[in-house]
């Protein structure tokens, strides 16, 4: 019963989406069968090895994020005068669109992949930055002080028994957005900045009008974003068991 | 008054049990602390704690009380070594107490537990931190835990459990880590009234067993006087000791329905009205700058 609603949803979508496909012009909105038919054909084409040039390229762009976000975060939690001059800087990088970026990036680290993981990279920093940030700078201080009475000593420690675990559920959101916005900088990295992966295959079937192959390339997008949630998802769940 | 600040030797009406010399197990001297707090952008400084001369001895309880304000808890956190103090030292043994150390274990009010372990595992921290073997901390810890009538709960999250159980996790972490002393700030205050009764029946059991020097901070005066063969009573802004009274009550307590006898209300009303006239004091001394 659960799945009626949509399955009804879902029918009347793609049925008006279908008619209108098959009355009107094909090169504006084809209809969902040749958009399934596309898929098929992709999938059993060039969409495997375009899926892992793009996987490749959000790999490295978001593992770098990851890393320095998170040591930057613990950093800019943990010291107030880091907090303090930096945290500014932080929030209004965070507001900055990736895509205002792009020419910059193209002028300063040119075509090539490196240029493509900078964009990445750039999407997904922030908002893990900003999370561990967060968390290391809330960090519970009378766990603090249990710690150190029971023998804690070094910053080291506090941060290993005290801080990260408390800050999970933080890191564990910013890792969920960072993913999220990382597949979203991989568009547009492989689109704008020089076609590959995905992207190739999104300019070289929109530059022939094949709008059904266009709309099947964009597909494994949308997709992808669904299923790297769903996995950290299932990672937050995994790792909160002790929360109420 | 019979019992005062002087009677250091703890005087002729104490219990033989605990009578075990008057060599000073741990001793505050002097103790001073200032806080900076920023009020409407202005600097203030107040003096939370001045000139506090306090001696507890081995295997001896001693409550400290007094209204809010009287720096009970900082003083017990720079006991801890949680805090610095600005004046004064605090001695164990005679060395001198910079940092937290094994021969100290804190109850703290919150519990303190980490949400992201279990009972078992909140129980052995302080021994998996001084590098205990595993197995051997986590049999310590059971043990611990099945002291403070926890058993089927080792593998428990904190969240599942009630205040109540909580707070015996906080005991039997403090207790578990075999501390010289244990400190208590407030143990029972976030506890409702029958457990905390309860809980301190069984504070009184578990001291019975293992008799560990104990400096327990409470702002509730019943409590105090049951549980303690001394009482402190802090004055407020600045806390400094006002007085130390001796509770010559019979133990163990729990046979004795202390409660109900004589000399713990005739200690209780002494306690009390030495704190009512400090809170007077404090209250007239607060309204007349305010009228000026």
């Amino acid at each position: 019963m659960r799945y009626l609603k949509h399955l009804i949803f879902a029918v009347i979508l793609f049925g008006t989406w279908e008619l209108a496909g098959q009355l009107g012009n094909p090169v504006l909105l084809p209809p969902v069968s040749s958009v399934a038919l596309a898929l098929f054909d992709l999938t059993f084409g060039p969409l495997p090895a375009a899926l892992l040039e793009s996987l490749q390229l959000l790999f490295l762009g978001f593992s770098t994020a990851l890393i320095l976000g998170f040591l930057l975060g613990l950093i800019v939690g943990r010291y107030r005068v880091m907090d303090r001059t930096l945290s500014p800087y932080f929030s209004a990088l965070y507001a900055l669109p990736t895509v205002a970026l792009v020419p910059l990036v193209l002028i300063w680290f040119g075509f090539d992949l490196s240029g493509r993981v900078v964009v990445v990279f750039l999407a997904s920093f922030f908002p893990i930055l900003i999370n561990v940030y967060q968390g290391a700078r809330d960090a519970p201080h009378d766990l603090l002080e249990v710690a150190r009475s029971c023998g804690v000593k070094s910053e080291a420690g506090l941060l290993r028994r005290v801080v990260i675990p408390a800050a999970v559920p933080f890191i564990l959101a910013g890792v969920r957005l960072g993913i999220g916005r990382g597949v979203v900088g991989m568009a547009i990295a492989e689109v704008y900045l020089r076609l590959s992966g995905i992207g190739t295959l999104i300019a070289q079937y929109a530059s022939s009008f094949q709008t059904d192959y266009l709309i099947a390339a964009i597909l494994p997008l949308p997709i992808l974003g669904i299923v790297l949630t769903k996995i950290l998802a299932l990672l937050e769940a995994r790792y909160q068991v002790w929360k109420a | 008054m019979a019992h005062s600040a002087t009677d250091k030797d703890g005087g002729a009406g104490r219990v033989p049990q605990a009578a075990t010399g008057s060599a000073a197990k741990l001793v505050m001297d002097g103790i001073g602390k200032r806080f900076r707090i920023k009020q409407r952008g202005q600097q203030h400084e107040f003096l939370a704690l001045d000139d506090v001369n306090l001696e507890i001895r081995d295997r001896e309880f001693v409550s400290v009380i007094g209204p809010s304000g009287s720096g009970k808890t900082t003083l017990l956190k720079i006991v801890a070594g949680l805090l610095q103090p600005d004046a004064g030292e605090v001695r164990i043994d005679g060395v001198r107490v910079t940092e937290p150390g094994p021969d100290r274990a804190v109850v703290f009010q919150t519990f303190g537990l980490f949400p992201w372990k279990t009972v078992l595992d909140n129980v052995s921290f302080p021994l998996t931190i001084r590098n205990r073997p595993k197995h051997e901390a986590q049999e310590t810890a059971r043990r611990f835990v099945g002291k403070v009538g926890l058993d089927g709960f080792e593998d428990a999250y904190p969240h599942q459990l009630s205040g109540g159980m909580q707070q015996r996790v906080g005991l039997a972490r403090a207790l578990a880590a075999d501390p010289q002393i244990l400190l208590m700030d407030e143990p029972f205050g976030a506890i409702d009234a029958q457990t905390r009764e309860l809980m301190q029946e069984e504070l009184l059991r578990l001291w019975s067993d293992a008799r560990k020097c104990v400096m327990f901070v409470t702002h509730d005066l019943d409590e105090a006087v049951l549980l303690a063969d001394r009482v402190v009573v802090l004055s407020s802004q600045p806390g400094t000791v006002q007085a130390v009274i001796d509770v010559p009550l019979p133990r163990p307590r729990w046979e004795y329905d202390v409660r109900s006898r004589k000399e713990f209300a005739e200690i209780r009303h002494e306690i009390w009205s030495m704190l009512r006239e400090g809170l007077v004091k404090a209250r007239s001394d607060r309204a007349a700058p305010a009228g000026s």
